[in-house]
């Protein structure tokens, strides 16, 4: 029996020694355990890209530009803004996506070794898509973020240190954009490899750099009032680039290869509002509308545009009858538009791909499209991060006497922000634009198709009426078009806001948002129920004068996994972002 | 096999005898139930000790007896000992089967045996007659109401249904808690328990704690099926052939309203002639057109009546079921061969299913040391189904009771079924559906085992066993395309009118393999005359190898044919996914008996696994029981005409269980956001991170129960009452984005489980022709998540939807959690003071839970010579249930629901609203909702976003199973030279089904899938009856 035991025993060792070997087949096969920074950078820049879409989505309700589309109910907080914890939360959550991306590409080089590039671009997206948080939500987990198993309950960072903290991270940035490469020691970032600037050649560097002063500037010109920033503001203000041609000369796009035949390659955007690769609408496309308050800055209502109307909406001007609950309705001048948080039948509908997309395509057709204007081009459309026309008019605001950031011409800044947004519209979704390369498709006539953009610029100032309209409290609730006939620095100032408020609209539509809280513009008529004195819904719960929601809440999950660090406290509807007016 | 090894022993133990013997005595045993022959049975002179025998492979003995030799005492371990007069001439001896159990020789874990005295844990034996006595065809099926502490749930209905197999409760939140299927000792992945055939089972034994089954490993936490296969039997060569039609029809209708037809309109009654919702006007037998126009100017007129076509599109489903077997066997080597076709056409039109199954089991002794057993089974099954159920049912629901939907069926040729001609806007011709998103499955199922074993002493053997397990898989998916005509289109009805479908084609296959080589040695000996011991040691490895790749494109090129190939997008999307695990184990068995009264048992058990990190990769876990037989030991017990056995024993067992797959440990890389691009790739890190120190989860727990049997055996009762802690669950832990990751996978939470387990068996009454027994058991089981984490006290086990499945901290487990109305501080209903409707409050509250708290099982045989009658049924209650789909009986307005009120205005019930002067609320009796149609029942906010509309009490009764089983007198076929026997066998499944009258849905056994249990969607299909009979025949 002994022996029988000692034999036993043998074979347990014999196993437990090929023990090892037997069971390390734990290596997966099916997903890399390890990357390296310059695979991970390009996935990270397209994820800022994508990020984009869910701060759209917030503006676009909360800055005026959507309704709620009849046949579609469950809207709660939508119309009412009393924000729970869920609302909106996929600004933090995709930003965070695409931070842990870029954290990764930073904490995986170096500023002076051979990825130094991919170094200094992951910084300053880095810096980008913080600003962007940071606009929304103040506070924010920046030093303790991203460091894994080490922080899972990351603290926030102040808003005025992430604040400084990324304006150095931009300037460290651009620092190491400006020495030169190493030969044969650093690893350029190839054309393929950086689907915003293509890469470390001069012209992308030229790109990045342009790219990081141009947030510079936005976030200066956010933080001059604030005065927790003040001191900072003006110290900082001697490393802003002094040249024109030092901000962005160009849309700051990001184009990693959109495709109009595979799914999951569309631009973030479209797949939103358009048509899935099937052909089939989205519900987002089919449940939301214009606002009349926003049609209204084209048909007359405040302003007259029809150029950049009838890019921006389907059915501008013509006549539109819907079919709702049995009986015909008739909008005399479309698009068919709403006012937030009306829902008393007949609520117009909306249309497959929405009014968004001002184009004669549908279903697939309209995914492969390519000479579309407007704000939804087309399936293989890139990604805005920043306009040039919203780079022009922040260098507007920054050339004011009051402001004093830049100098140069702030008329000349302004109409330049209003070419480049005429221009953006122009053009189709391979990102060229042939004038009049959407005459067809726009119906537009000959007197209405201008001959070059500037012309068009031209004709839409002279067009509206310019004098500054204000309400009995002396409010600016109507900004002038013609900024030379402002004459004062808060009337340029309105007139700058406005122009950009109708830059980003349904491209960056957050920004009109913020403007609106840091600056009062458009001004809106509070407490009204005209679709065209105020955006605020109808069945707003905020106790403000305008009527409007003050911020978004922290995510649920904080709430949940970092409850001792999420600021509490905060309300939608009372508590004002730092940069609030 | 049993048999098999009992006689083994017998005939090595054999010693001759030396007396003086006068006359030869010779016999044939043969046994009770089934009249075949029994070897190795001893048979001795009672009046002259030494004087034996045991019968050969033919159940015959001859034996030459002394001169006082008077008696013949006949035992067989397992029957009951039989004393015989010697008489001249053959003796035939019939062996009845011992129902005082005691001796019964049981399978334990590890592929052990013990007799039935010696378990410590509670186990229960499920002998083949009652697996197969109602023709399931699944043997999951066939367990239901059989089984104390089981609780079974078909996951689905349709033509081959998947079952969830529980015992003692869940334990694991988000793990793996159902039963280890073992088959012939190989543990099985538990879809093979649905496609092993019935009819090759001898019996399954039932584990039901883990300490029972802790020799299996991690897997076995949550207990064990061990299913032994049939083997080759001695001396006599039978084979039989059996036939079976099943008829499978609808037994429960979901409430549908037939009053209303089409029509959507708020606050009026308008018919709508394209309109899927029904909140038109009541029927009236007037004509009425329905639909639009089609191209050639036709349109379809019918009566407005209520029709039953809503039922009439289940059909009548059939199930033939074919059996072959053959058994055989000499001294050395025995055979049991078998093979079974069951073809299945489902309720669901055109749904079909196939299952083709062989099995060779064999074994052959080389010598008096060395043996063999082997086993092969190949079963391949075949799937031909819809895909679309859910929106097929729902296609249904958006079906106004007047339309004659079974005209529709030709949906190619008849011009009011195509999609361009149906008459609904809105919903598509279900029929259209079933037949075009279709879904092709071919699973292969290989198994091969070998035993070999020696044993060079009385006292010791040895054993090695190898085994692979494989199952080979394809799959097609696909949905057809269909283009429109441009007349359709241009009437701009609606989406669905006014869109092509694109179809979609998807392919995939897979392989699954397990090989599994185990050695044993056992030594048993006696240490004293008193006391004996047994030991077990093992070692095993296990490796699991699968592979999984899948092709899918969108868009097809031609209507009917689905290919890859052939497709318009440009790009198709391909996935591939390969594991590995492995697992290995040394083990031991000990069990000490004192006498024939006390016995101690302890295991112990130690596993590596590939899967861990390679410090935890090492998990040691012993367990305990102990068996008291006091009716052996104890004189007034002895004596005691009243009791014949009480059994009292106890168990205590710690298993650790992995719920963690291959490759779980390191965060992965993966392309995202449509990557690669242009030929570029782009991977971004993965948002799951792990704790580097993962550890299995542990499950310790305590049983102790009586087993008691009284009356010459007439009465038997179990009951074993437990407890388990499960504790380390492994869960992914939601953490702070912002951290860099979002899940984070780690050990925590705590889930108790108490229970008890009772089965009461009774032989009513019993003669020479009569025989009657029944048999109940009840299993109650209260669980509890103790805690998650410090961070969480929910869990999703399901997402979506107005409620969903959780394990909430405090709560038992899972429970529900949804939607209400808002309520005041009185519990009434809050309506709005001006419209009168009610709404739902944001977020859920806890609803109930959904697991059964009580489950009674009853069963009856009533025999009369070779007639049998059994019957089996089955009460579960103390839960809830929720229909997802609820929600589309309401939105449609078939529900009936709808008509509570008849459709006109009502005052919501237990409802108050808030007085704008007092600031209360006061009782509503008096304002009614603005509209008691279309504006309310559809509305998401009013009505169908209201999770506790569609609660019910889960309570049901069925009749689970009920047969008629005859068997030919032998004197009829005594003519017929072959047939050694024929039955004849009516039967039938869940032939009805007795729910609440608030159960208006279906039922509620069908669950969501893994651990969400309680919620039924549409996927569903209603629940069915089976009903038929068989012949079979032995020759």
């Amino acid at each position: 029996m002994r022996k029988l035991f000692n034999i036993f025993i043998l074979g347990t060792v014999l196993l437990t020694s090929s023990c090892k070997k037997f069971l390390d087949v734990n290596t997966n096969p099916n997903s890399p355990t390890s990357s390296t920074p310059n695979i991970v950078l390009p996935a990270a820049i397209v994820q800022v890209a994508s990020a984009m879409t869910s701060y759209d989505d917030f503006g676009g309700w909360t800055g005026g530009f959507k309704a709620n589309a009849g046949g579609y109910g469950g809207w709660g907080t939508v119309w009412t803004y009393n924000f729970t914890t869920n609302d909106y939360s996929g600004m933090w959550s995709s930003s965070f996506s695409a931070i842990n991306q870029l954290n990764f590409v930073i904490n995986n080089t170096t500023a002076d070794g051979p990825l130094k590039f991919y170094n200094a671009q992951a910084r300053i997206m880095k810096a980008f898509i913080y600003a962007k948080l940071v606009d929304q939500y103040g506070d924010v987990p920046y030093s303790d973020a991203g460091q894994g198993l080490n922080k899972l309950n990351p603290k926030y960072d102040k808003y005025q240190d992430v604040y400084k903290a990324i304006f150095a991270e931009l300037n460290a940035g651009i620092a190491i954009m400006n020495t030169p490469a190493v030969t044969n020691v650093t690893t350029p970032v190839t054309a393929g490899q950086d689907p915003f600037g293509g890469g470390s050649s001069a012209a992308g560097l030229t790109k990045w750099k342009q790219f990081a002063q141009t947030v510079k500037l936005k976030m200066l010109i956010r933080a001059q009032k604030v005065a927790d920033l003040a001191s900072w503001v003006a110290t900082s203000k001697a490393t802003l680039a002094t040249a024109v041609g030092d901000y962005l000369t160009d849309d700051a796009i990001v184009q990693p290869g959109y495709s109009a035949t595979t799914a999951s390659q569309f631009n973030p955007q479209w797949s939103t509002y358009g048509w899935n690769s099937a052909g089939t609408s989205t519900g987002t496309g089919l449940s939301n509308l214009p606002t009349k308050w926003a049609v209204s800055f084209y048909n007359g209502g405040k302003y007259t545009d029809d150029v950049r109307g009838r890019l921006m909406y389907k059915s501008y001007g013509t006549s539109i009858t819907q079919s709702i609950a049995g009986s015909n309705f008739v909008i005399p001048s479309g698009p068919a538009a709403n006012q937030l948080g009306y829902d008393t039948e007949p609520v117009p509908r909306s249309i497959s791909g929405s009014y968004w997309y001002s184009g004669a395509l549908t279903g697939t057709a309209a995914n492969a499209g390519t000479t579309v204007g407007g704000v939804l081009k087309g399936a293989t459309m890139p990604q805005v991060l920043l306009t040039l026309a919203e780079t022009k008019f922040l260098l507007a605001e920054a050339s004011l006497a009051s402001v004093n950031l830049v100098a140069g011409v702030t008329n000349t800044f302004y109409e330049d922000g209003i070419t480049a947004s005429y221009t953006y519209l122009y053009k189709g979704a391979s990102y060229t634009w042939a004038n009049p390369v959407t005459t067809a498709s726009l119906a537009l006539t000959a007197s209405q198709t201008p001959t070059t953009i500037t012309a068009a610029k031209t004709a839409y100032i002279a067009a509206n009426p310019n004098a500054t309209v204000t309400d009995g409290n002396g409010k600016i609730i109507k900004a002038v078009v013609d900024l030379s006939k402002a004459t004062t620095d808060e009337e340029r100032l309105a007139a700058i806001i406005t122009q950009k408020y109708l830059a980003v609209h349904m491209i960056n539509s957050e920004e009109a948002f913020n403007e609106y809280r840091r600056t009062g513009y458009p001004g809106v008529v509070g407490g009204s129920t005209d679709p065209i004195q105020t955006y605020a819904s109808l069945k707003s719960a905020a106790p403000a004068a305008d009527k409007l929601p003050t911020r978004v809440l922290y995510p649920a999950v904080e709430f949940q996994v970092n409850t001792e660090n999420v600021p509490k406290g905060i309300s939608p509807l009372t508590t004002k972002i730092f940069y609030a007016k | 096999m049993k048999k098999l090894v009992l006689s083994l022993f017998m005939l090595l133990t054999l010693s001759a005898s030396v007396f003086a013997q006068e006359r030869t005595v010779t016999g044939t045993v043969v046994a009770n139930e089934d009249g075949l022959p029994v070897p190795g049975v001893s048979v001795k002179v009672k009046e002259a000790s030494g004087v034996g025998t045991t019968t050969g492979a033919d159940g015959k003995f001859s034996l030459r007896v002394p001169a006082n030799a008077k008696t013949l005492v006949v035992s067989y371990l397992g029957y009951i000992a039989q004393e015989l007069a010697i008489q001249n001439g053959p003796i035939t001896v019939s062996l009845v089967v011992d129902a005082k159990s005691l001796n019964e020789v049981v399978v334990t874990a590890g592929g052990l045996s013990a007799t039935k005295a010696q378990l410590g844990t509670a186990s229960t034996t499920v002998r083949a007659q009652e697996l197969t006595q109602a023709k399931a065809t699944n043997v999951a099926a066939a367990l239901n109401g059989k089984v104390a502490g089981l609780q079974l749930n078909a996951v689905s209905s349709g033509v081959n249904p998947t079952y969830r197999l529980v015992l003692r409760g869940n334990r694991s939140l988000l793990g793996n808690n159902q039963a280890l299927v073992v088959i012939d000792n190989v543990i099985v992945p538990s879809s093979i328990l649905g496609n092993i055939n019935p009819e090759d089972i001898e019996d399954l034994q039932v584990l039901n704690g883990g300490g029972a089954a802790a020799l299996y490993g991690s897997e076995a936490s949550n207990g064990a099926l061990i299913i032994t296969t049939k083997k080759g039997k001695r001396g006599t060569t039978t084979y039989k052939v059996s036939q079976t039609f099943n008829a499978e029809q609808v037994n429960f209708f979901p409430g549908l309203q037939n009053v209303f037809g089409s029509g959507a309109d708020s606050d009026l009654q308008i018919y709508t002639s394209h309109e899927n919702q029904q909140y038109g006007p009541a029927f009236d037998g007037s004509l009425k057109t329905i639909g639009d126009p089609l191209e050639d100017g036709s349109i379809q007129t019918i009566p407005y009546t209520a029709n039953d076509s809503k039922k009439d599109f289940w059909e009548t489903g059939l199930t033939s079921q074919t059996d072959f077997s053959m058994s055989t066997g000499d001294d050395k080597t025995q055979y049991f061969l078998s093979g079974q076709y069951v073809n299945t056409k489902g309720t669901t039109l055109h749904d079909k299913f196939n299952r083709f199954s062989l099995r060779l089991n064999g074994s052959r002794e080389f010598s008096k040391t060395v043996s063999t057993n082997f086993s092969v089974n190949y079963i391949q099954n075949r799937y031909n189904v819809t895909t679309a159920t859910s929106s097929m049912y729902d296609q249904l629901l958006q079906t106004p009771a007047q339309m004659p939907l079974t005209s529709y069926k030709d949906w190619r040729n008849d011009k009011f079924s195509t999609p361009d001609g149906y008459y609904n806007a809105y919903y598509q011709n279900p029929y259209y559906t079933l037949d075009n998103e279709r879904q092709f499955v071919r699973n292969d199922y290989l198994t091969g085992n070998v035993d070999l074993k020696f044993k060079p002493l009385d006292w010791l053997n040895f054993l090695y066993r190898a085994n692979i397990t494989t199952q080979n898989a394809s799959n097609k998916n696909w949905v057809d395309k269909y283009v429109r005509s441009a007349y359709t289109k241009a009437l701009g009805l609606s989406s669905l009118k006014n869109n092509d479908i694109a179809g979609n084609v998807s392919d995939g296959e897979s392989f699954s393999t397990q090989l599994f080589t185990e050695f044993q040695a056992n030594v048993n000996k006696s240490l004293t005359p008193d006391l004996n011991l047994n030991v077990t040691l093992g070692a095993s490895l296990r490796s699991n190898t699968a592979k999984n790749v899948g092709v899918a494109a969108t868009g097809l090129t031609f209507q009917g044919l689905f290919n890859i190939a052939a497709r318009t997008a440009a790009n198709i999307t391909g996935s591939e996914s390969n594991s590995t695990s492995r697992q290995q184990a040394i083990y031991g068995d000990a069990r000490l008996s004192y006498k024939n009264f006390l016995y101690l048992h302890a295991t112990g058990r130690n596993d590596w696994f590939s899967t861990l990190p390679i410090a935890n990769r090492s998990l040691f876990y012993p367990s305990v029981d102990a068996s008291f037989v006091a009716t052996n030991t104890l004189d007034f017990l002895k004596d005691s005409k009243v009791i014949d056995v009480l059994k009292l024993r106890a168990g205590y067992t710690t298993v650790g269980n992995v719920n963690l797959g291959a490759y779980s440990l390191l965060t992965t890389f993966g392309q995202t956001g449509g990557y690669p691009y242009n030929n570029n790739p782009g991977y971004a890190i993965g948002s799951t991170t792990y704790n580097p120190n993962l550890k299995p989860e542990k499950t310790s727990g305590f049983e102790g129960g009586i087993d008691l049997e009284l009356f010459d055996s007439r009465i038997s009762l179990n009951t074993t009452v437990y407890k388990t802690k499960t504790v380390d669950q492994i869960v992914p832990v939601n953490i702070s984005i912002a951290s860099g990751f979002s899940t984070y996978v780690t050990n925590t939470g705590e889930v108790t489980n108490t229970g008890i387990e009772n089965t009461l068996n009774l032989i009513a009454y019993r003669n020479s022709n009569w025989e009657v027994s029944i048999g109940g058991n009840y299993t109650f089981n209260n669980n509890k998540v103790v805690s998650i984490s410090d961070d969480i006290t929910r869990l999703n086990l399901s997402s979506g939807g107005s409620a969903q499945v959780v394990a909430e901290a405090g709560s038992s487990y899972p429970m529900l959690r949804g939607t209400d109305f808002k309520r005041d501080s009185q519990g009434r209903i809050i309506v709005d003071p001006k419209s009168g409707y009610p709404s739902a409050t944001e977020s859920g509250v806890i609803l109930g839970n959904t697991n059964p708290k009580h489950i009674l099982g009853l069963n009856t045989a009533i025999k009369f010579k070779s007639l049998r009658l059994a019957a089996v049924a089955e009460y579960r209650g103390g839960y809830i249930a929720m229909a997802s789909g609820g929600d589309s009986f309401d939105f449609s307005g078939s529900g009936i629901r709808t008509i509570t009120y008849n459709r006109e205005r009502f005052v919501f019930p237990n409802s108050s609203y808030l007085d704008p002067v007092s600031g209360q609320y006061v009782a509503n009796t008096s304002l009614t909702v603005r509209d008691g149609g279309a504006g309310f029942w559809p509305s998401a906010a009013y009505n169908r976003s209201i999770a506790t509309n569609y609660l019910y009490n889960g309570a049901y009764w069925k009749v689970r199973e009920i047969s008629l089983s005859y068997d030919l007198p032998k004197a009829w076929l005594a003519g017929m030279k072959f047939v050694k026997g024929v039955n004849l066998q009516a039967q039938g499944r869940n032939l009805f089904l007795f729910t609440p009258k608030e159960n208006i849905f279906t039922d509620p056994d069908y669950i969501l899938g893994n651990n969400a249990i309680g919620i039924n969607t549409l996927g569903q299909t209603p629940p069915t009856r089976f009903f038929g009979g068989s012949v079979s025949v032995t020759f």
